[in-house]
């Protein structure tokens, strides 16, 4: 067993630290406040690869591996979370569901803009009454001639407002539904009959923008329908288990960095004639934390080199999910015990990160749903 | 067209966290990380910039251990187009002067039009082997460079002294060392990384450069380093006190005359 | 291990009196016991410091080692300090800076010179220096190096005919490329930039700063070798000219130079360094944090933009003494809108590693203090006592900032 991470992935990984310190984390108040990402510095992460990471140089993307795009997210997780939610859907769900379910025709047209940050991507599944139970969705696709007439309602879409491609899963069979009734369509802006609704007010994620997305007789062109009808639901499926790595991933990298400052702090801050550190209490705390951002670093890459080795990883990946996401809300509680009064003010990044940490447990499939998968896996194989 | 040569080390992590190793004449290298030195990377950046311009080749030179091609293939992925690796064992341990004749031997003779190399290194923190290897080439040197401009034959750069900057200009063949401010350096950009695992890395030995074992490394150091040690750590603040008129003409005394800082 | 020094275990009590003593760092209590390390030199320095005389010498008197760890031959050899022509001749296009550095090296040489009784020699090239400023600095006399070729290897040349005791000049500039060319050509070890100069017996002990300065080393010359020393500004001592000192002035023709180095073409600061447009010092107003030899740095207590300016104005009056200042600020005073975003200093790991950070009004919050940490000198100017900043100052002045910042626009610096 090697642990040794590639060069290439040594290099990358820097290259990312660096610009998180030099031009994300400088910005992230800001942002906060503004609830905007500086178009310019949304510009500067498309020159840098950052949209298209793992797809083949073919169609403009970084060749990378599952393993060196987890690492990639683990550096930018580092920084506002708003940054790793504008790249992570886009890449991992919108431009994986072209890559995995598409025709060549359409990874030819829509990979290279993509990858190139120029059209950015948006993923939309959940429905009002479609949330958990992702087969129950509402919205239908009727063939009319040569198009499809879309007719439904997503909502909380991540980049929905802001994207330019959106792969839209509507059902196609009633019938059938999750077996084979399930279709997924790229649905652009400016599309008749497609239209943003009301962009959400969240707890967190200020900066990242999601919304309710509307179909009204939406016309999509029969070669926009994603791959081949029927197979939406499979193709849903296999990107959310790649996707879950790179979710994970972000929380190992938010987490260590709120250790860092939670170290740094406890051993500036005295109380009792003494910086805080010197306490048993806070220690615990800290040992804690490094404890569990170990074992969820470690199941994200064993995870991620599973991919790469073509191997099933559908329980492995809820696993890393959850466990990932479970412990990120862990550190972010501690790390504002350990920073007392400061760590609940919104001048300190400390508070921030409690509040974005906290939807990690939910979107991407609920951490009760990721139970549900590794126990059905379990239940079936016997151990 | 410009054929550059830029000179590259291996330094430690500005961020690691550094101990005095055993032997107390080095540092614990076991568990930190190591990037490409700051310096070198302007350096590198206004060689690519150069040859955009211009046209022409950029060629990296390093001398370090097997762990420096990473710093190599981040030049590389930078723009460079290909390296040479003086990786050898025999190399290691030497001291500014063996580096720049090694570096010298590397790069003379192969119709460079300039080398580009870091001010300093911020490990050695030294800044010698940019002038070293000038001298040995008998090209003419310019250090700590903010600006730079090359017409024809002619290389124009802004010089730091003390308290400000002068205007040099020197005839090409020439050596110029890159300050801090001399452009901004360019990330790597994703798609480049994966490539530079393609581009040309030779490794080069002493005997490929016609030098002998005594001639390199610990073998040829004329200068060691006799002892190391952390600086010594702050001990309690002095707090100046009187009207605050007074307190000021104190401090800019003592800052002067005992610390020497102003 | 060293043939002539051993510790004497049974005598050791280890207490460890002689580890400060040991100026190699050669020197360490290890489980009760002063361990001598590889570093050691055999200088001699830690004998006396023994109470308990456990360190044994083969030569059994500490001050005949020290004393002989010279060599014979350097006896009356002259220290040597290369100075440009142009930083100290008459047009002096190099300006202030330059002038005062190459001065500040006379000085250090001087008081070295005086420590081991023995001259320092100035060495300049062509005429264009002015020799007067160099004797009142405290040089005894003035080597002018006259010949075809490139200054470096003019240097080593004439360090191969006269073999002085050590060549030093300032680690800026062209003395820095001059020395560093010369220590090359004549096949020499060259310390730059150290900060500190001790001196045993006729032999010099430069120590300089690594790694960002967070660690200092001693480098030791291979035996018989006349090392080179370029010194930081750091080192500097007041230098107390006396225009009443003369001295000789003597003009070496080197013919032939160093080895069979060729000298294909002139070296930058010789003869085509004057052609260049705008030769004359340029300040420079925009000295990145992290390049900035002095930083100030103001925070919230400063209290409007206006007190916040006036870091601008001591900035101004620093740098023409001081060499690159920077302004940087805190996250309030750049949220208060009274620095730009540039100047940040909080959190965003600009590695400043200045040699003076002043602070005016900064209340230090960890991130403020981790961006700041490398600072050589620390100055807290803040009138409240509790400030976390003050625990990594140096120097603290209890007062409102913005009256000691008018008061230090006031005196002359
Ligand atoms: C900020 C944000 C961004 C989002 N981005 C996107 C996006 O880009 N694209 C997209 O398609 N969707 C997106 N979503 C939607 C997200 O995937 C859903 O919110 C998530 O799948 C949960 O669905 P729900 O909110 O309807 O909760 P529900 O499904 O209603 O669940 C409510 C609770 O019941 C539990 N539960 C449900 N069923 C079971 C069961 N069988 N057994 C046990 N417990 C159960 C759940 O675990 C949860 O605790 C986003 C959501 C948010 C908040
Ligand atoms: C919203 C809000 C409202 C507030 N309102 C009021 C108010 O009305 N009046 C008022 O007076 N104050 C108020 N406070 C202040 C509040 O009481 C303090 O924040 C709290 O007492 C903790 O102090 P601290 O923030 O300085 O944290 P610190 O004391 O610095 O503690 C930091 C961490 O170190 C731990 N720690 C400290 N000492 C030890 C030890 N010896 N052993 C083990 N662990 C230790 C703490 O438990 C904590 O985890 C308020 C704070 C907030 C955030």
């Amino acid at each position: 067993m090697d642990f040794t991470i590639p060069q290439e992935y040594e290099i990358l990984r820097k290259m990312v630290h660096d610009f998180v310190v030099e031009r994300l984390d400088p910005i992230s108040q800001k942002v906060e406040e503004e609830d905007e990402i500086p178009p310019e510095i949304i510009k500067e992460m498309a020159e840098l690869g950052f949209f298209g990471l793992p797809f083949p140089e073919e169609y403009g993307g970084g060749a990378v591996s599952k393993l060196g795009y987890a690492l990639f997210l683990e550096e930018l997780g580092a920084s506002s979370a708003c940054f790793s939610n504008l790249i992570a859907p886009h890449v991992s769900l919108a431009t994986s569901s072209v890559f995995i379910g598409g025709t060549e025709a359409q990874k030819q047209k829509y990979l290279p803009p993509m990858c190139a940050g120029e059209k950015l991507g948006a993923f939309a599944l959940t429905e009002p009454n479609a949330g958990s139970d992702a087969a129950n969705i509402e919205t239908r696709a009727e063939k009319k001639g040569d198009k499809w007439i879309l007719n439904g309602t997503k909502n909380w879409i991540t980049n929905g407002s802001i994207a330019d491609v959106v792969i839209v899963y509507a059902l196609t069979d009633k019938n059938l539904r999750a077996r084979g009734g399930i279709t997924a369509f790229i649905v652009e802006k400016g599309f008749p009959g497609f239209r943003v609704g009301t962009v959400d007010v969240k707890m967190g994620l200020r900066g990242s923008h999601t919304a309710q997305l509307l179909f009204e007789n939406c016309e999509v062109p029969e070669e926009n329908v994603l791959g081949e009808v029927g197979m939406g639901f499979l193709t849903a499926m296999k990107v959310l288990d790649g996707g879950r790595i790179g979710l994970a991933a972000g929380a190992v990298g938010g987490a260590q960095r709120l250790l860092e400052l939670s170290i740094q702090w406890a051993n500036t801050r005295v109380q009792f004639g003494q910086p805080i550190a010197n306490n048993q209490a806070i220690q615990w705390m800290l040992a804690d934390m490094a404890m569990e951002i170990e074992a969820a670093r470690l199941m994200t890459y064993k995870t991620a080199w599973k991919y790469d080795q073509g191997l099933k990883i559908t329980r492995d990946a809820a696993m890393v999910k959850a466990f990932a996401s479970e412990m990120a809300c862990h550190v972010a509680d501690k790390a504002v015990q350990i920073h007392g009064g400061i760590g609940y003010m919104r001048e300190y990044p400390i508070e921030r990160a409690y509040r974005d940490t906290r939807i990690l447990k939910i979107y991407e499939g609920t951490n009760e749903i990721q139970r549900m998968i590794i126990a059905r896996d379990l239940l079936k194989v016997g151990h | 067209m410009l054929n550059i040569a830029v000179c590259v080390k291996q330094v430690p992590d500005t961020e690691a966290r550094l101990s005095v190793a055993a032997d107390k004449t080095r540092i614990e290298e076991q568990g930190i990380s190591f990037i490409l030195n700051p310096y070198d990377e302007h350096a590198v950046e206004e060689a690519i910039r150069l040859k955009e311009k211009q046209g022409g080749t950029v060629t990296v030179f390093c001398l370090g251990p097997a762990r420096a091609e990473e710093a190599i293939r981040t030049a590389l992925a930078m723009g460079a187009d290909k390296a040479v690796h003086l990786a050898d064992a025999a190399f290691g341990g030497g001291d500014e002067g063996t580096a720049a004749a090694a570096l010298e031997k590397a790069i003379a003779g192969k119709s460079f039009d300039l080398v580009l190399a870091g001010r300093l290194a911020i490990d050695d923190a030294s800044g010698q082997v940019g002038a070293r290897l000038a001298e040995k080439l008998g090209w003419p040197h310019v250090t700590a460079v903010t600006r730079l401009a090359v017409e024809g034959r002619e290389a124009v750069a802004n010089r730091e002294i003390d308290g400000g900057s002068q205007v040099v200009a020197v005839t090409l063949p020439a050596v110029i060392t890159a300050q801090r401010g001399l452009n901004q350096p360019r990330y790597p950009k994703i798609p480049d990384i994966m490539k530079a695992r393609r581009k040309e890395v030779a490794k080069v030995t002493p005997a490929d450069l016609g030098l002998s074992g005594g001639e390199v490394g610990g073998a040829g150091a004329k200068g060691k380093v006799a002892g190391l040690a952390p600086a010594p750590g702050r001990s309690a603040g002095k707090v100046i006190a009187g009207e605050p008129a007074d307190a000021a003409r104190k401090v800019v005394g003592l800052l002067r005359d005992e610390a020497k800082v102003i | 291990m060293p043939a002539n020094f051993r510790i004497l275990s049974e005598k050791c009590d280890g207490c460890g009196a002689c580890v400060p003593a040991c100026p190699f760092f050669a020197l360490e209590v290890v489980e009760g016991k002063a361990v001598l390390y590889e570093s050691c030199l055999e200088c001699g320095v830690c004998v006396p410091s023994c109470p308990t005389g456990a360190i044994w010498t083969a030569g059994g008197d500490s001050s005949a080692v020290a004393g002989a760890s010279g060599g014979g031959g350097s006896k009356g050899r002259s220290i040597w300090v290369y100075v440009p022509g142009a930083a100290l001749g008459a047009a002096a296009p190099a300006g202030a800076g330059a002038a005062a550095a190459a001065l500040g090296s006379l000085g250090l040489a001087r008081s070295v010179a005086d420590e081991q009784g023995t001259r320092v020699t100035a060495v300049t090239a062509g005429d264009g220096a002015d020799t007067a400023a160099l004797f009142a600095a405290g040089a005894d006399e003035v080597f002018v190096l006259e010949g075809e070729g490139a200054v470096p290897a003019l240097l080593a040349a004439a360090v191969a005919q006269e073999t002085p005791r050590a060549v030093i000049g300032v680690a800026a500039g062209e003395a820095r490329e001059v020395v560093a060319g010369a220590a090359a050509l004549a096949g020499a070890p060259l310390v730059a930039g150290a900060d500190e100069v001790e001196c045993f017996g006729e032999r010099l002990a430069p120590k300089r700063p690594l790694y960002g300065g967070r660690f200092r080393a001693k480098v030791r010359a291979a035996d018989g070798l006349i090392p080179f020393i370029t010194l930081d500004r750091h080192v500097f001592r007041s230098v107390r000219t006396d225009p009443r000192r003369t001295g000789q002035v003597r003009h070496l023709a080197i013919r032939g130079t160093a080895g069979s180095q060729p000298l294909a073409t002139a070296p930058a600061g010789a003869g085509t360094a004057t052609a260049a447009p705008g030769g004359a010092e340029v300040r420079r107003r925009n000295v990145p944090l992290d390049a900035a030899r002095i930083v100030l740095g103001g925070g919230a207590e400063l209290g409007s933009a206006e007190a916040f300016a006036l870091l601008y104005r001591l900035a101004d009056r620093l740098s023409a003494v001081g060499g690159d200042v920077a302004v940087g600020a805190t996250k309030e005073a750049v949220d208060a809108g009274w620095a730009p975003r540039e100047a940040l200093l909080d959190g965003t790991m600009v590695k400043t590693c200045p040699a003076l950070y002043m602070a005016f009004g900064v209340d230090g919050s960890p991130a403020h203090n981790a961006a700041v940490a490398l600072a050589r000198v620390v100055v807290s100017v803040t009138a409240k006592a509790d400030s976390q900043f003050c625990q990594v100052a140096d120097f603290i002045l209890p007062y409102a900032p913005g009256r000691v910042l008018e008061r230090l626009l006031e005196i002359t610096i």
